[in-house]
C-alpha cells in the first residue's frame, strides 16, 4: 500500500516539474445581469486551482496544452469550458444561476419515462440530492417528512430498533383498504427499475438509488391495475449514458445514534415497588406461585420475604437486603451493560460511463450497523451492474445483474428494557466487577441451587452471558436478472420486451450450543435421576435450527409504444402491452439436537412421539419438539393487459387515459370472475402557453384533473370453503394428518377498487423564485374486503367480506422558495398534507365499545372516521372508595360490564378527534453561503390524540411495571377532587380495565419537532482527480419544539421512551 | 406499414395471452390449502385433535361444583375477573372461549355432514364412518354447551326452557336463535343414534382421539343420565361396555409419579379434555377436604388421584391427559360405563347385578378386603345406590360431571346438596333448589353479535 502511495505521489511530482506553465485570465460574471461573482472556484484538470477576486477576476497557471477549466459556485450552474492554451485575450464567463434554470423532470411509472410537462397525473418526484439529504439505510425512511400525502404511521415505532429495518407502515393518500391485520395490506406497491419488488424494500440499497417517484392519483399510478390501490412509488436505480466520460463516485457515512434515554419511563422507584410486592405477598398474592410445582420464577424481595416468614432468615438481614433493593434501579445496568451508543456506517462505490455503443454502471455498496442494543448487528453488501448495449441505432438492449447479501446477528436470548419496564425494576444483571448475575426466568433460583446436586447442568439464567452468544443469525441474498430490448420499428414506434428473474433467500439459523440456557434447560428437564445415573431423555447437546425462506419469481412484459409529434401542433403518445408475474414462495428448516457443531454430528434416533416425564415434575410430561419447521409453498400468479394513450395540443391542452385488466390466481373462483378492468382518464391545460396569460413573472401554469380506478389484492380472501392442513397433528403424539377449516366461503368476494379524483395545480413564478404545486384529492374504496367479525355460534370469528365504502380527502400542497439569491441563498420549502379518511358505507353494525376506544383501532361504522380516537366517559372517582366511574345510560355508573358492552352505544362515548395526524408536513430550510450550505428540517403532526399510557393495576402486581401516576392515586375521601388514577384494590377488579380506555387517559397529539440539521461543506480543490468534495454534518431527531400536551410526552411513541438523536458525518466524493 | 405491424403485433399479444391463460391461473395458491374432495380431507378436519377434542366447556362445571375449592389467595391472585367468576356462581358472562370453541367444532362437524356427498371416498363404509363420527362430535358438543348454558333438564318443561343454539348447517347467513331445552336434548340423542347406526365396529382407531361406535353408546348414556332416564342411560353404557370393558388394576400402578396415567390408556373410549382457565389448574385448585376424607385407606386412588400441595391441601393429579394447567381430561371411559349401568340397575332394583358392576370397579381401585366385599353383596336398593353415588363421585372427579350429579340427584329428591364458597369473611352459596336453575351466562360478545336470549 505505501509504495502505491509512493508511486502515485511519485508520477505526480514529474508531471508538475516537467511541464511548461501557461497563464489563464479570466472574469466570472452572473449571466442574468452581468455582475461579477466573487469567490467563484476556478480549477484546471490538474491540481492548479484558484478563485475569483471580488471583481470577479481569476489567473491561473497550469503545464497542460489542453485544459477544462472546471468553474463551480453555490447557486450556479458547474461549468466545465474546454481551453486550448495559450490564450491571447482574458475569458468572460457567464454562470447560469440555478434558481433561473427551468430543468426538465422527468418521472417514471415503471412502464415509461414521461416528462413532467406532459403529464396529467400527480407525480411527486424525490431526486437524488433529497433523497441523500438523509442517511437511513432503506430507501423509504427518506422519504418522511420531504413529500406530502405519504404519512408513515409509527404505531410500532420502538426505541429498541436493532438495525436497518425501520418500522413503519407507509400510507400513500390515507388508507385503501380495510384489511386489518394482513401484514402490508397498506402497503404501497414498490416498483424497482421497471418490475414490483417482491422481496423487503429495507433491502434496497439507497446509495444505489437516482430518484424516486410517487405516483399519488389515477393517472399516475391505474397503469399499474389491481395492485396500485395504496399508491405506486417507483424507485429507479443509477443508470450510466452513451457518450459519457468514466463518472467514479465514492460515499461514506458514520451515524452515531445516542443510547435510549431509559429514564424517561415513568415509572415508581424500585422502593415503591417493593412496599407494593410486599402488600401483594401480605393478601397471599404469590401463594399459588408458591405452591405450584412449575416452580416459576418469583422476585428477589418475593424470595426474602418468604424466608423471612418461615425463619429461614432473621428479620433484620432480610429488611437490609430488601433495603440495599430500593436503592437499585434496573436501568442502571441496562445502560451500562445492554445498551450502548449505535453505530451505522454506509460506504458506496460507483461507476459509470459509456461509448457510442455500450455503457455502463457498476455500483457497489457496503453497510454496517451496530445496533444501541448490545449483540445486534448487521451488514450488508449490495452490488449492480447494468450494461447497454445499442448494437443497431434501432436496438437497445439492457441487462442488468443485481446481487445483495446481508447478514444480521443477534444472541439467541437476550434481555432489554421495554417500554413496559422489566420484570423485576432493582434487579442487577452484573455484580460490582461487571461478572454477569443469574435473573429469575423461569424457575425460583432457590430451586435450581440444588436442584439435582450437581448432577445437572447450571440452570441459571444470566442475561449478560447469554446477550454475549450472538448465535441468531438470518442471513439474505438476493440475484435479480434482468434483461429488456428496446426495437425501434420506426423513429416513433418501439416494441420492448422486458424480463425479470429474480430469486431470493434468507436463511435463519438459530445454535443454541450446550452452554446456552436454551439447550441448558431443555437438557435438564429432561434428566431423570435414576440411583446416581444420569440419564438424558432430552438429546444432550446443542440445538441447531434452521429455518429457509426460497423467493422465485418471473415478470415478463411485452409492449409496443408508440409516440411523435403530428404536424406541428398534435402529439401522440400510446403505449400497449401485456403482462405476466410469478411469485413463489417456499419456507421449510429443520431442528437437530444432540449437535455438536464442531463435528456437525447431531442425534438421529429419537422418538418424538416419546413423552419423558419431566425433572422434578415441573410438568407432568413432554417430548422433543417436532424437528421439522413446515414446509409451505405459495404461488402467486398475475395476467395483465394495459394500454394508455397521451394526447396534447400545442403543448397546453394534454388529454390521457389509461386501461387495465388483471386477473391473479389468488381467489380460487372460476377464471371469468378474476378479471378486473380499471382505468384512468386525465386532463391538463398549460395555461401560461396561452396568450392571453403570458406574462414575464409567470413561467408555469398547469392545471391538472384526473379519475380513475385502481385495485387491490387480497392474498388471503378465498372464494370457498377451504381446509388447511397443519404440517403435523395438533397433539404431537397423534400420527393422523390434521386439518382445519382456513375461512368461510364467501363466491361474491371481489377485489376492492379504489377511485380517485384529482384536481392539481403545478405553477412557477418570477423566474422560480417561487414554485410548487397543490393538489386536492377524493379517494373512494369500493368494495372494501374486511375480515368482518360474525356471531362466533357460526363457529367462524370473521369472514372476509366486501364490507362498505371508505372516502379520503387530502391536500396536498409542496411549494419551494427561494428567498434570497446572490451569495447568500435561502430557500425554504414547504411540505403539507391533510388528509382525512371515513367510512361511507358499512355492513357492519355496531357491536361494543371495546374495539373503538383502543385508539390505532380502525372504525367500521358508518359516517365515523377511520381512524377515531373515542374513549369511556368518565364520571370521575368514587369519593368513598375512589374507584372510577362511567356512564351506563347517562346515569353515573360503576358496572364497567355493561359500560363497556353494547349498552353503552358510540354516541355515548367521547369521540376525541382522529387518532391519525389530519395535518402532517415539514418546513425545510436551506442557507447556502459560498461553499456552506445548512439546512434544517422541522416536522409537524397536529390534529389528533393519542391515548397515554395510565396507571394499570395488572401490570403493576403481574409484570412489575407500575406508571408514576401510583402517586396520585386516591387513597383518601376527598382525593378524587385533585386525581383521576384509582385506589388500589385487590383484588383486582374491571374498573381498572375501563380506566384504561376512559377519556382521562387521552392527550392532544399535536407537535412540531426539529427533525434534522444538516451542514455540508463543498471542499473547492481539486486535488488527485477530485472533481467534487462534499463534507456533511447531521443531526436528526433533534427535539420536539412545541407539544400540546401538558406532560411533556412524545406523541410519536405515544408517551414511551423516546427515540434517541443521532449524528452523522459523511462525505460524497466525484472523480 | 405501421399501422398493420401494430395491429398484428397487439392482436399476437393478446392471443400469446389468453392461450393458456385460464390454466396458468388455476394454480392453487397455497399448497396446505385444499378444497375438500376427498374423505381423507374432511376426516383430517375430525381428527384435529387440538381443535375438536380439547377445550370443552365442561371445565366450567367442574368450577362450580363442590370436588374443588380454592384459598382465598390463590383466587384473588386470578387477575381476570372473568376468570374468577365461575367459581361464585357470579351471574356475569364467562369468557368467550367457553362458547366460542365449542362453535368451531360444530363448524367443523356441519363442515363434514354437508359435504359428504361432494367429496370421493373409498368405500360406501368409510362414507359412513366419517358421517358418523361428524355426528358424534356434534352431539357431544351440543352436550358439553347444554351442560354450561342451559338449567337442568326436566322431562316436565323441557319445552319451555330455553335450550342452546343448534347450529345444523355451516352456512353462516343461518341467524342463530335459541332452542328449546327438549329440542336440543333431542338433537343430541338424534345425533348419537346416527353415530351409532354409522360408525362400524371395526376397527378400533389407533388413538381413542377418534369417535368409536362404543363412545357414541358411551355419549347416549350419559345424556339419559342427565335427562334422569335411567333405563335408557344403563342400555346404552351396557352397549358400550359389549364393545370395550377394559379395567386397569390401579395397584399395578405405580405411586411414586405424581402424573400416574398414561395420556391414551385402555380405559379411554373416547378422549376429550376441557378447560377451566385460571381455576382449575393444579397450582390454583384444591380438593374438598371432605371428598378426600371419603375415599378408604386402601383406596389407591388416594395417592394416585392426589398430591399434597405446599399449603397442606391436596391437587389433583391424577388426571387421565398428564394436564397440570387448566385442561384436565373429560372423555368417556370404562369406568363410568359400568358406574352408569350399576347405577340404573341399582335403580331398577337390580341389586345384584348392580353390585357386580360396582365391586368389579373397586376390585380394580381398592384392597377389596373379603368382608367390605361380603357387605356390598347384602346391600339394599338405597344402600347400594349411595355406594354406587358415592363410588361415582370418587371415581370421575374432575372429569366435569359433578354438577350435572349435583343437579340431577337434588331433581331426585332423595339428596340435597347446597353449595357454599367461603372467600375470607365473604361467603357465597347455591342452594340445592337453584343449582337445578343455574346456567352460566352467554359471553357478551356473543350475545352482541347474535341478538340470542341471554340466561
Amino acid at each position: 500500500m505505501k509504495t502505491i502511495i509512493t508511486c502515485i505521489l511519485l508520477v505526480m511530482f514529474i508531471s508538475m516539474a516537467y511541464g511548461q506553465t501557461n497563464l489563464i485570465k479570466g472574469r466570472i460574471l452572473n449571466a442574468t445581469d452581468s455582475t461579477p461573482i466573487p469567490n467563484v472556484s476556478v480549477h484546471a484538470g490538474d491540481m492548479s486551482s484558484t478563485s475569483t477576486d471580488s471583481n470577479g477576476m481569476f489567473e491561473l497557471r497550469t503545464t497542460n496544452k489542453e485544459v477544462t477549466l472546471h468553474i463551480s459556485h453555490v447557486g450556479f450552474e458547474t461549468v466545465n469550458l474546454p481551453t486550448s492554451l495559450p490564450i491571447t485575450e482574458p475569458l468572460t464567463i457567464m454562470l447560469e444561476s440555478t434558481a433561473t434554470q427551468l430543468e426538465e423532470v422527468v418521472v417514471s411509472t415503471g412502464y415509461e419515462d414521461i416528462p413532467l410537462e406532459r403529464a396529467t397525473g400527480s407525480f411527486e418526484k424525490i431526486d437524488n440530492a433529497l433523497l441523500n439529504r438523509s442517511v437511513s439505510m432503506d430507501v423509504l425512511s427518506r422519504l418522511e417528512n420531504v413529500t406530502t400525502g405519504v404519512y408513515f404511521d409509527k404505531g410500532s415505532a420502538n426505541f429498541n430498533f436493532t438495525g436497518h429495518r425501520p418500522i413503519h407502515d407507509v400510507f400513500v393518500h390515507g388508507v385503501s383498504t380495510m384489511r386489518q391485520g394482513e401484514p402490508g395490506a397498506n402497503a404501497p406497491l414498490i416498483i424497482l427499475d421497471n418490475f414490483p419488488y417482491e422481496g423487503d424494500a429495507n433491502n434496497i440499497n439507497p446509495n444505489d438509488i437516482e430518484s424516486v417517484t410517487i405516483l399519488k392519483d389515477a393517472a399516475a399510478a391505474s397503469i399499474w391495475g389491481a395492485k396500485a390501490g395504496n399508491g405506486v412509488i417507483v424507485i429507479k436505480s443509477k443508470t450510466g449514458n452513451l457518450n459519457q466520460p468514466l463518472k467514479i463516485n465514492f460515499t461514506a457515512n458514520t451515524t452515531l445514534t445516542e443510547r435510549p434515554d431509559l429514564y424517561q419511563h415513568r415509572t415508581i422507584s424500585s422502593s415503591e415497588y417493593i412496599d407494593v410486592e410486599r402488600f401483594l405477598f401480605e393478601q397471599g398474592f404469590y401463594n399459588a406461585m408458591e405452591t405450584n410445582r412449575a416452580k416459576p420464577a418469583l422476585s428477589p424481595v418475593v424470595e426474602l420475604l418468604i424466608q423471612q416468614r418461615d425463619g429461614l432468615v432473621a428479620n433484620s438481614d432480610a429488611q437490609k437486603q430488601i433495603d440495599a433493593y430500593r436503592q437499585k434501579d434496573i436501568r442502571d445496568d441496562m445502560l451500562r451493560y445492554v445498551y450502548r451508543n449505535a453505530v451505522q456506517q454506509q460506504y458506496s462505490l460507483g461507476l459509470s460511463g459509456g461509448g457510442n455503443k455500450h455503457s455502463f454502471s457498476l455500483n457497489t455498496a457496503y453497510d454496517r450497523a451496530n445496533a444501541s442494543l448490545v449483540g445486534f448487528e448487521n451488514q450488508r453488501i449490495a452490488t449492480r451492474l447494468e450494461n447497454t448495449l445499442k448494437p443497431l441505432d434501432k436496438l437497445t438492449i439492457q441487462t442488468g445483474i443485481r446481487w445483495g447479501y446481508y447478514i444480521d446477528k443477534k444472541p439467541g436470548t437476550s434481555d432489554s428494557y421495554s417500554d413496559n419496564g422489566y420484570r423485576y425494576p432493582y434487579i442487577s444483571l452484573a455484580d460490582e466487577n461487571g461478572n454477569p448475575m443469574p435473573v429469575p426466568k423461569d424457575y425460583r433460583l432457590g430451586f435450581i441451587d440444588t436442584a439435582g446436586r450437581g448432577k445437572l447442568l447450571d440452570w441459571h439464567y444470566q442475561p449478560l452471558t447469554e446477550m454475549a452468544k450472538q448465535n441468531n443469525e438470518t442471513s439474505g441474498s438476493e440475484i435479480i436478472l434482468n434483461i429488456s430490448t428496446d426495437y425501434n420499428i420506426t423513429p416513433s414506434l418501439t416494441f420492448t420486451v422486458r424480463y425479470q428473474h429474480s430469486r431470493e433467500a434468507i436463511e435463519t439459523s438459530l445454535l443454541h450450543d450446550l452452554d446456552s440456557y436454551y439447550t441448558r434447560n431443555l437438557i435438564n428437564r429432561g434428566t431423570a435421576l435414576d440411583k446416581g445415573n444420569v440419564v438424558y431423555n432430552f438429546p444432550y447437546g446443542g440445538i441447531h435450527n434452521q429455518k429457509r425462506i426460497r423467493s422465485i419469481n418471473h415478470n415478463g412484459r411485452a409492449q409496443l409504444a408508440y409516440g411523435a409529434k403530428l404536424h406541428n401542433n398534435h402529439e401522440l403518445h400510446t403505449l400497449g402491452g401485456f403482462e405476466i408475474q410469478q411469485y413463489r414462495n417456499i419456507h421449510d428448516g429443520f431442528i437437530l439436537y444432540g449437535y455438536d457443531p464442531d463435528r456437525l454430528t447431531y442425534a438421529a434416533n429419537i422418538d418424538y412421539t416419546y413423552r419423558y416425564p419431566v425433572f422434578a415434575n415441573l410438568a407432568s410430561s413432554e417430548m422433543v419438539p417436532s424437528p421439522i419447521n413446515g414446509p409451505e409453498e405459495t404461488t402467486r400468479r398475475f395476467v395483465s393487459f394495459f394500454a394508455n394513450a397521451s394526447y396534447s395540443y400545442k403543448g397546453k391542452y394534454i388529454v390521457s387515459g389509461s386501461a387495465r385488466r388483471d386477473a391473479s390466481n389468488l381467489f380460487g373462483v372460476a377464471t371469468n370472475n378474476k378479471w378486473t378492468p380499471l382505468w384512468s382518464a386525465g386532463f391538463a391545460w398549460v395555461l401560461n402557453k396561452e396568450p392571453f396569460m403570458n406574462v414575464t413573472w409567470l413561467s408555469l401554469l398547469k392545471l391538472r384533473a384526473t379519475y380513475g380506478y385502481s385495485g387491490n389484492v387480497s392474498n388471503q380472501a378465498v372464494g370457498m370453503t377451504t381446509l388447511y392442513y397443519y404440517s403435523s397433528n395438533t397433539m404431537p403424539e397423534v400420527s393422523w394428518p390434521a386439518a382445519a377449516i382456513s375461512s368461510p366461503p364467501n363466491p361474491q368476494l371481489r377485489w376492492e377498487k379504489v377511485g380517485n379524483l384529482n384536481v392539481g395545480v403545478d405553477f412557477s413564478l418570477w423566474n422560480n423564485r417561487l414554485s410548487g404545486s397543490i393538489d386536492l384529492y377524493q379517494k373512494k374504496t369500493n368494495d372494501l374486503i374486511s375480515r368482518f367479525p360474525l356471531d362466533p355460534t357460526t363457529g367462524f370469528g370473521s369472514m372476509d367480506m366486501n364490507v362498505g365504502k371508505t372516502e379520503s380527502k387530502g391536500i396536498d400542497v409542496n411549494i419551494k422558495s427561494v428567498n434570497t439569491t446572490g451569495r447568500l441563498i435561502w430557500t425554504s420549502n414547504v411540505v403539507f398534507s391533510y388528509n382525512n379518511n371515513w367510512v361511507r358505507e358499512s355492513y357492519y353494525g355496531y357491536s361494543s365499545p371495546s374495539s373503538y376506544v383502543r385508539t390505532g383501532g380502525w372504525s367500521n361504522m358508518k359516517g365515523t372516521m377511520f381512524f377515531p380516537a373515542y374513549s369511556y366517559k368518565w364520571a370521575g372517582l368514587n369519593p368513598e372508595t375512589g374507584q372510577p366511574r362511567g356512564y351506563l345510560n347517562g346515569k353515573v355508573s360503576e358496572d364497567y360490564r355493561q359500560i363497556t358492552s353494547r349498552e353503552t352505544t358510540l354516541d355515548e362515548l367521547v369521540l376525541h378527534g382522529s387518532a391519525r395526524p389530519i395535518f402532517f408536513g415539514a418546513l425545510r430550510n436551506t442557507v447556502q453561503y459560498d461553499r456552506f450550505s445548512l439546512s434544517a428540517n422541522i416536522a409537524f403532526r397536529l390534529n389528533y390524540f393519542f391515548r397515554r399510557t395510565g396507571l394499570d393495576y395488572q401490570r403493576l402486581f403481574s409484570s412489575g411495571d407500575g406508571h408514576e401516576d401510583y402517586r396520585k392515586r386516591w387513597q383518601h375521601p376527598g382525593d378524587e377532587q385533585y386525581t383521576h388514577v384509582p385506589a388500589l384494590q385487590y383484588p383486582l377488579g374491571a374498573g381498572n380495565t375501563f380506566y384504561q380506555y376512559s377519556e382521562v387517559l387521552m392527550e392532544p397529539g399535536d407537535h412540531i419537532r426539529l427533525q434534522d440539521i444538516r451542514l455540508d461543506y463543498r471542499v473547492g480543490q481539486s486535488y488527485w482527480g477530485v472533481k467534487q468534495l462534499n463534507l456533511f454534518l447531521l443531526v436528526n431527531n433533534v427535539g420536539i419544539l412545541w407539544r400540546a400536551n401538558d406532560l411533556k410526552l412524545d406523541p410519536d411513541v405515544r408517551g414511551g421512551i423516546p427515540l434517541p438523536r443521532s449524528y452523522a458525518v459523511g462525505l460524497n466524493l466525484n472523480f | 406499414m405501421t399501422k398493420i405491424f401494430k395491429r398484428i403485433s397487439l392482436i399476437l399479444l393478446v392471443v400469446m395471452a389468453q392461450y393458456g391463460c385460464s390454466e396458468f391461473l388455476e394454480l392453487k395458491p397455497d399448497k396446505k390449502i385444499v378444497a375438500a374432495t376427498t374423505g381423507e380431507n374432511l376426516l383430517a378436519l375430525m381428527d384435529n385433535v387440538e381443535s375438536m377434542n380439547n377445550n370443552f366447556s365442561a371445565g366450567l362445571t367442574e368450577i362450580a361444583s363442590d370436588n374443588l375449592f380454592l384459598p382465598v389467595e390463590n383466587w384473588n391472585a386470578i387477575t381476570l375477573e372473568e376468570y374468577r367468576n365461575p367459581y361464585i356462581w357470579a351471574p356475569e358472562p364467562v369468557a368467550q372461549m367457553y362458547w366460542n370453541t365449542i362453535y368451531r367444532k360444530i363448524l367443523a362437524s356441519n363442515v363434514v355432514i354437508d359435504q359428504i356427498d361432494d367429496v370421493t371416498h373409498t368405500s360406501e363404509q368409510a362414507r359412513q364412518q366419517l358421517l358418523g363420527i361428524a355426528k358424534f362430535f356434534r352431539a357431544y358438543c351440543f352436550f358439553d354447551l347444554a351442560q354450561v348454558f342451559s338449567v337442568a333438564y326436566q322431562s316436565q318443561d323441557a319445552n319451555s326452557k330455553l335450550g342452546i343454539v343448534l347450529r345444523l348447517s355451516s352456512d353462516v347467513n343461518i341467524i342463530s336463535k335459541r332452542s328449546t331445552l327438549e329440542q336440543t336434548y333431542q338433537q343430541i340423542i338424534a345425533d348419537y343414534k346416527e353415530a351409532v347406526r354409522l360408525i362400524g365396529d371395526n376397527p378400533t382407531p389407533l388413538y381413542p382421539t377418534r369417535p368409536t361406535k362404543a363412545a357414541a353408546y358411551g355419549g347416549l348414556a350419559r345424556t339419559f343420565l342427565a335427562m334422569r332416564e335411567y333405563d335408557l342411560a344403563g342400555i346404552y353404557a351396557d352397549s358400550c361396555l359389549q364393545l370395550n370393558n377394559q379395567l386397569m388394576d390401579y395397584s399395578a400402578i405405580p405411586g411414586e409419579r405424581p402424573y400416574p396415567f398414561e395420556r391414551f390408556n385402555k380405559e379411554v373410549i373416547f378422549f376429550s379434555q376441557m378447560v377451566g382457565s385460571g381455576l382449575l389448574p393444579e397450582s390454583v385448585a384444591r380438593i374438598d377436604t371432605m371428598l378426600y376424607a371419603s375415599y378408604e385407606e386402601n383406596d389407591y386412588r388416594k395417592t394416585l388421584f392426589f398430591s399434597e400441595a405446599n399449603d397442606g391441601y391436596l391437587s389433583f393429579t391424577g388426571d387421565y391427559g398428564q394436564n397440570t394447567n387448566a385442561s384436565k381430561f373429560n372423555g368417556i371411559t370404562t369406568a363410568e360405563m359400568l358406574l352408569i349401568r350399576a347405577e340404573s340397575n341399582a335403580r331398577k332394583n337390580q341389586t345384584d347385578i348392580a353390585a357386580k358392576d360396582l365391586i368389579m370397579l373397586q376390585e380394580n381401585r381398592m384392597l377389596l378386603t373379603p368382608e367390605k366385599l361380603q357387605s356390598l353383596l347384602t346391600l339394599n336398593k338405597d344402600q347400594l345406590l349411595d355406594e354406587i353415588l358415592s363410588e361415582r363421585r370418587k371415581e370421575l372427579v374432575f372429569r366435569g360431571l359433578r354438577l350435572i350429579d349435583i343437579r340431577r340427584l337434588n331433581s331426585e329428591g332423595t339428596q340435597f346438596i347446597n353449595l357454599k364458597r367461603t372467600l375470607g369473611d365473604q361467603t357465597y352459596s347455591l342452594s340445592s333448589e337453584s343449582v337445578e336453575t343455574f346456567a352460566f351466562k352467554i359471553p357478551t360478545e356473543v350475545i352482541d353479535m347474535s341478538g340470542i336470549e341471554q340466561n
